[in-house]
């Protein structure tokens, strides 16, 4: 009787000391996601920055397209400049901005006009509101997102090198993602495809943008079926001021188009950021140049105005 | 010899106070163990404390040789019971469930269930649902499967309820048949006096959770008194005592 | 151990017996096939891979969310409750096997329920694999088999809290709609605490997606498998502590 009793409470001591030490380990870890996380939200408490980004788009290996920029950003001041390449069927087209404190200019190397946009104080004062808002819902935010990615933020793995910098990656297969994002990604993959085809073909008579970037969907095959994320994956930089010095992202997607031919898309994205807080963006003085004044009242839409 | 069954200073109070006290009794190989009582009175309480179902708050219980807390295997190899109702998994036909309760023991082949269908009357409905069963059959399949074992010692709690007329007959029969051929030993609860008497060698009268007086059944009948008018006088006995104490 | 594996037995016939638990074995056997079969008829309109190399470990995550579990509630609430309702505990108590031979019986039984369900949607998602074409080679193979394998730790854990649990209850009913309230607060808790995703056991049923990905830490695994063991000692000690107790 009395072994037995023995017995039990050393299965429950043991097991819960167990329990409790295992769970504690697992929680405290620094996993790689939480590594990340706590560089971004770093990342984003800086005032000014220098980007450098670009994005390819491959087809069965072939780039289709791809895109450079260099950006500085200042959050502080509102103001930021840079200039981006985007690469199409072998044709160059650039394009340079700054944005100033109350107006963005955009010009394009295909002409020489400077294309202006006056901000609105209506919408400046909306983006104050939402600034001051962000804390709170982002603080929830986060929780709903820990709680959604769970346990599976040990795929994000984390190398954490002699000079206080860390080295994030994860890599998703197509059976590691979630069952939701397969079932419902190629059905959204097939009908983005055909939509802004659609779009396009209204949106001809605008003809005037200063950059185009239809360009890019042109040459997009379209796949109408066997559509699948074949690999996800992910790798960041932070350095050891805890900040993001470089990201990476592949996305890989297989399928076929309408005449069985099969293609493997893939999606290269990068960053490298620098000069945090030291960065200042490139002013503009347009006295002397030709200058094209903008409305966005539609949103996202430039059109030209009434000359 | 070592008694099959003795039971020491045995006590068990449930929360309403109701429950058995210093219960001490010994059943030797062979005994037929009547045990007499009000409704109420602690038989049950005192059957499942000697199956292990419940747990004492004091005493010792020996079944065999062996204490039944420690050694509940050993002891329970040897015991066939049914304890209150005859409750069964429903969903299942007697077949069935015997074939379950077989395979705790060694050597229950197909040919002793049937055996012990055949002697119960259960043979024609053993492939049937036991949720179709009427309560007399679940009581008859109940002690189908005490005695499927071929145990030294059987408990059997109130089993000729619901039971019909060849129902009783048969269960007299068989008891006395494994009582006088094989010596296995009984202990039944019962109100039916009529049937102890014929039954038992020896009865114990439960009033209250107290064993208040235990005795050999030849020696009731030399003294003249059938066991009903005995069991009769020992509750008044006591009611008066109460009343005058 | 001849009685122990006697009760073992007479639990897994009597788990055959009860009806729906056919029913629940063969829905799972029908499910994958008819999502299958539809997600194939549907693949003009959808444009995605019907079923791909990830369907079996696709299925197992819809399965281990919120079927396994079920089939849990109901395969527990059989094997504790119910029997206190039906009074037919005594039954396993009245033969020669301690509680903790009985109890041991009844868990073993489960998990094998568990480990048989899984099994059948192993095989029959591969075999759905096969027809569409999309056999999986060796390795995939192996990395299926792995992910099954911690997803049965995984759902036995789950049902040792859940037996734990059910060791309170006296009427099936009571049981069943408690601890689906139960398990959805689990769900639901890593959304207020997040200390929770690491801490609760049901947290886990997702864990077999570790075990297929090339970049989890080795230590991470081991860790959280111990988390895991422990949890199913712990909380099946605790429930053998209550059944141990039982007066039926």
């Amino acid at each position: 009787m009395k072994k037995k009793w023995l017995m039990l409470g050393g299965a429950l001591g043991i097991s819960s000391v167990m329990m409790i030490t295992t769970g504690v380990s697992a929680f405290a870890s620094t996993s790689g996601y939480d590594a990340y996380k706590s560089a971004l939200k770093n990342t984003r408490t800086i005032q000014n920055v220098a980007v450098q980004a670009s994005a390819s788009l491959q087809d069965n290996g072939n780039v289709l397209a791809s895109a450079a920029g260099n950006f500085k950003v200042s959050l502080n001041t509102q103001t930021a400049s840079g200039s981006a390449d985007v690469k199409a069927n072998g044709a160059t087209q650039s394009v340079n901005f700054y944005k100033l404190k109350d107006q963005t200019v955009l010009k394009s190397s295909t002409n020489d006009t400077y294309y202006v946009e006056q901000e609105r104080d209506k919408e400046k004062n909306k983006n104050d509101a939402k600034e001051t808002l962000d804390p709170q819902i982002s603080q929830q935010v986060e929780t709903v997102i820990d709680a959604l990615v769970g346990n599976l933020k040990d795929y994000v793995a984390v190398d954490a090198k002699t000079d206080g910098s860390k080295e994030v990656s994860a890599q998703l297969d197509n059976s590691q993602l979630p069952t939701v994002v397969n079932a419902i990604a190629p059905i959204v993959i097939k009908h983005a495809s055909n939509h802004e085809q659609d779009g396009e073909k209204k949106d001809n008579n605008a003809n005037e943008l200063p950059f185009n970037h239809d360009v890019l969907q042109a040459s997009t095959p379209q796949l109408t079926q066997d559509i699948k994320i074949e690999k996800v994956s992910f790798k960041a930089n932070i350095n050891a001021a805890n900040y993001i010095e470089h990201q990476e992202a592949d996305i890989t997607i297989s399928g076929k188009d309408a005449s069985g031919t099969a293609h493997q898309v893939t999606v290269h994205l990068q960053a490298n950021l620098s000069g945090y807080n030291t960065t200042t963006p490139d002013t503009i003085d347009l006295s002397g140049k030709k200058v094209q004044q903008m409305d966005n009242h539609q949103h996202g839409k430039f059109h030209g105005d009434n000359e | 010899m070592d008694p099959i069954l003795e039971t020491h200073q045995l006590t068990k109070v449930y929360r309403n106070n109701r429950g058995i006290r210093e219960i001490s009794l010994q059943l030797h190989a062979g005994d037929v163990y009547g045990l007499l009582g009000p409704n109420g009175a602690g038989k049950t309480t005192f059957l499942k404390l000697i199956t292990g179902l419940i747990r004492a708050d004091q005493g010792k219980i020996t079944l065999f040789t062996g204490d039944l807390i420690d050694q509940f295997e050993e002891g329970m190899q040897h015991v066939g019971c049914m304890i209150e109702s005859a409750d069964f998994h429903d969903f299942i036909t007697a077949w069935q469930y015997l074939k379950l309760v077989g395979r705790f023991y060694p050597n229950i082949t197909d040919q002793r269930i049937t055996e012990v269908l055949e002697v119960v009357g259960l043979i024609q409905v053993r492939k049937d649902k036991i949720k179709n069963y009427s309560t007399g059959m679940k009581q008859k399949l109940a002690l189908a499967a005490a005695i499927l074992p071929n145990p030294k010692f059987v408990i059997l709690d109130e089993p000729t309820n619901g039971l019909d007329i060849e129902g009783t007959v048969m269960f007299r029969r068989l008891i006395k048949q494994l009582s006088e051929e094989h010596g296995t030993t009984f202990l039944i609860s019962s109100h039916m006096i009529h049937e102890l008497e014929q039954l038992c060698n020896r009865v114990g009268i439960i009033v209250d959770g107290q064993l208040i007086q235990e005795g050999y059944v030849s020696d009731l009948l030399a003294s003249g008194q059938s066991l009903e008018q005995f069991y009769i006088h020992e509750l008044e006995c006591r009611k008066g005592g109460k009343e005058s104490a | 151990m001849h009685k122990w594996r006697a009760g073992f037995i007479n639990e897994l016939w009597l788990l055959l017996y009860r009806k729906k638990m056919i029913a629940f074995f063969t829905f799972s056997v029908i499910l994958p096939i008819l999502l299958a079969v539809s997600l194939h008829a549907l693949q003009p309109i959808l444009g995605l891979v019907a079923v791909s190399q990830s369907f079996p470990i696709q299925m197992l995550s819809i399965y281990t969310v919120v079927w396994i579990p079920l089939f849990i509630l109901t395969m527990t609430a059989d094997l504790f409750p119910s029997e206190v309702a039906t009074r037919t505990l005594k039954l396993a108590f009245l033969r020669p096997n301690t509680r903790f031979q009985v109890f041991c019986a009844k868990v073993a039984a489960l998990a094998v329920g568990i480990g048989a369900l899984l099994v059948l949607l192993g095989v029959v998602t591969l075999i759905c694999n096969v027809f569409a074409g999309t056999a999986l080679s060796f390795a995939e193979g192996m990395g299926v088999f792995k992910a099954y394998v911690a997803a049965f730790v995984a759902m036995v854990a789950l049902s040792a809290v859940f037996v734990f649990v059910s060791q309170f209850f006296k009427s099936v009913s009571g049981f069943m709609v408690s601890a689906i309230v139960l398990y959805v607060a689990l769900k639901i808790s890593p959304f207020l605490l997040s200390a929770m995703s690491t801490f609760s056991p049901a947290s886990y049923t997702d864990w077999h997606m570790l075990w297929i990905s090339h970049t989890v830490a080795v230590g991470k695994l081991w860790s959280t498998s111990l988390y895991l063991l422990s949890s199913c000692v712990l909380f099946f000690t605790l429930g053998y502590y209550i059944f141990d107790r039982k007066e039926v």
